[in-house]
C-alpha cells in the first residue's frame, strides 16, 4: 500500500475518533440524560402547609400492604402452633 | 354372708383377676413382665397386639394427614421441609413395620417391648408432629411476619419524619418506638426457634418430657410481640389518615 494512502487512512480514522469524542463529551451542565430539577417539576416532599400529597397516600397503602402480609403470615403461624399443640395432646405417649 | 367376709371375698377375686391378666394394663405399656405366668401370656399378648394395632393405626393416619400439609406449607424452607418429611416418612414406615411385627409376635415380652417402642422410639405425637408444626410457625415469623413489620416500621418512621411531620405527636413517636421494641422482641424470640424444634429427638423427649415447652413458649412470645407491633402500627396509621 502506498505511503500516501496509509497516511490518508490514518488521518480519516483520527478525524472520526476526535468527532465521536466531542459528541460524547459531557457539558458543564451535566449529562443530558439526567433531568434537571426546576420549579416546574413535581415536588418530592410535601410541605407542612400543603399536607400529604398523592405519593404520601401511596406510602400509607404500602404500609398497609406490609401489615396485611404480616397479619396473614401470623395467622398461618398461629395455626401451625395450634396444630402442634393438637398433635401433642393427641398422643398418649407421655 | 357377713359384710366383712363379702368385702374380703371381692378383694381376693379382684386381685386374682388382675394377676391372671383379665384386665390388661395397656395404659402403661412399660409395665414389668416379671409377673407374667405362662397361662396369662397369651391373653396379654392378644391385648397388646390389639392396642398396638390401634396405636400404630392412629399414628399412621396422623402422619398420612401431616405429610401433604408439610409438603404444601410455604412457610418452611426447602431444607427444613426436606428434614421434616424425612422424619415423618421414616416414622410412617416404622409404624407400619411395627404394626406388622407386633401382630406377628408370639410372646408377650417381645410384643410388650415392641409396643413400648411405638412411643419411646418415635414420639410421633410428642415430638415429630409438633416439631414440624412449630418449625413452620417459627419460619412464618422469621421469614414473613417480622420482615413485613420491619418494613412497615421503616415506612412509618419515614412518614412521621417527612410527609406527615405535621401530624407527628409524642404519642405517635412513642407508638413507633414501642413498635421497634416489639419487633426486636419478636425477632429475639423467633430467631433459631425452627432449628431448635427440629433438633429435638425422641431420646431428648424420653429424658425430658418438657423439652418442647420452651420452643412453644418462644413462638407464642414472638406471636404476642408481633401482635403488639401491629397494633402500634394500626394506631399510627389511624392517626395519619
Amino acid at each position: 500500500m502506498p505511503a500516501a494512502r496509509v497516511r490518508s487512512a490514518i488521518a480519516a480514522f483520527g478525524l472520526v475518533v476526535v468527532l465521536s469524542g466531542c459528541a460524547g463529551r459531557p457539558t458543564a451542565d451535566g449529562p443530558a440524560s439526567v433531568p434537571s430539577t426546576d420549579a416546574t417539576g413535581p415536588a418530592s416532599t410535601g410541605s407542612a402547609s400543603s399536607g400529604p400529597g398523592p405519593s404520601a397516600t401511596d406510602d400509607l397503602g404500602a404500609v398497609q400492604a406490609d401489615l396485611d402480609q404480616a397479619a396473614s403470615a401470623q395467622r398461618q403461624s398461629e395455626d401451625d402452633l395450634a396444630n402442634g399443640d393438637t398433635a401433642s395432646r393427641q398422643g398418649d405417649d407421655h | 354372708m357377713r359384710p366383712i367376709f363379702r368385702t374380703a371375698l371381692v378383694s381376693t377375686l379382684t386381685i386374682a383377676a388382675l394377676a391372671a391378666g383379665a384386665v390388661p394394663a395397656m395404659a402403661s405399656p412399660t409395665d414389668s413382665v416379671a409377673g407374667d405366668s405362662a397361662a396369662a401370656a397369651p391373653a396379654r399378648l392378644s391385648a397388646i397386639q390389639a392396642s398396638a394395632a390401634a396405636k400404630t393405626s392412629a399414628r399412621i393416619a396422623s402422619l398420612n394427614s401431616a405429610i401433604p400439609r408439610v409438603t404444601a406449607n410455604r412457610a418452611l424452607s426447602d431444607a427444613e421441609r426436606s428434614t421434616i418429611l424425612g422424619t415423618l416418612n421414616a416414622d410412617l414406615a416404622a409404624m407400619k413395620s411395627l404394626a406388622a411385627k407386633i401382630a406377628a409376635d408370639t410372646d408377650a415380652a417381645t410384643a410388650r417391648t415392641d409396643y413400648a417402642s411405638i412411643f419411646t422410639g418415635y414420639r410421633v405425637y410428642a415430638v415429630a408432629l409438633p416439631q414440624a408444626h412449630f418449625a413452620a410457625a417459627a419460619d412464618a415469623l422469621t421469614d414473613t411476619v417480622i420482615p413485613r413489620l420491619t418494613a412497615a416500621e421503616s415506612k412509618l418512621a419515614a412518614a412521621l419524619a417527612g410527609k406527615y411531620a405535621s401530624k407527628s405527636t409524642p404519642e405517635l413517636q412513642a407508638k413507633l418506638a414501642d413498635m421497634t421494641t416489639q419487633i426486636a422482641a419478636a425477632t429475639a424470640a423467633a430467631d433459631g426457634t425452627a432449628a431448635r424444634a427440629l433438633a429435638v429427638t425422641p431420646s431428648d423427649y424420653n429424658a425430658n418430657h418438657a423439652v418442647m415447652a420452651p420452643i412453644r413458649a418462644s413462638i407464642a412470645s414472638a406471636h404476642a410481640a408481633a401482635k403488639l407491633a401491629r397494633a402500634d402500627a394500626k394506631s399510627i396509621m389511624a392517626a395519619l389518615k
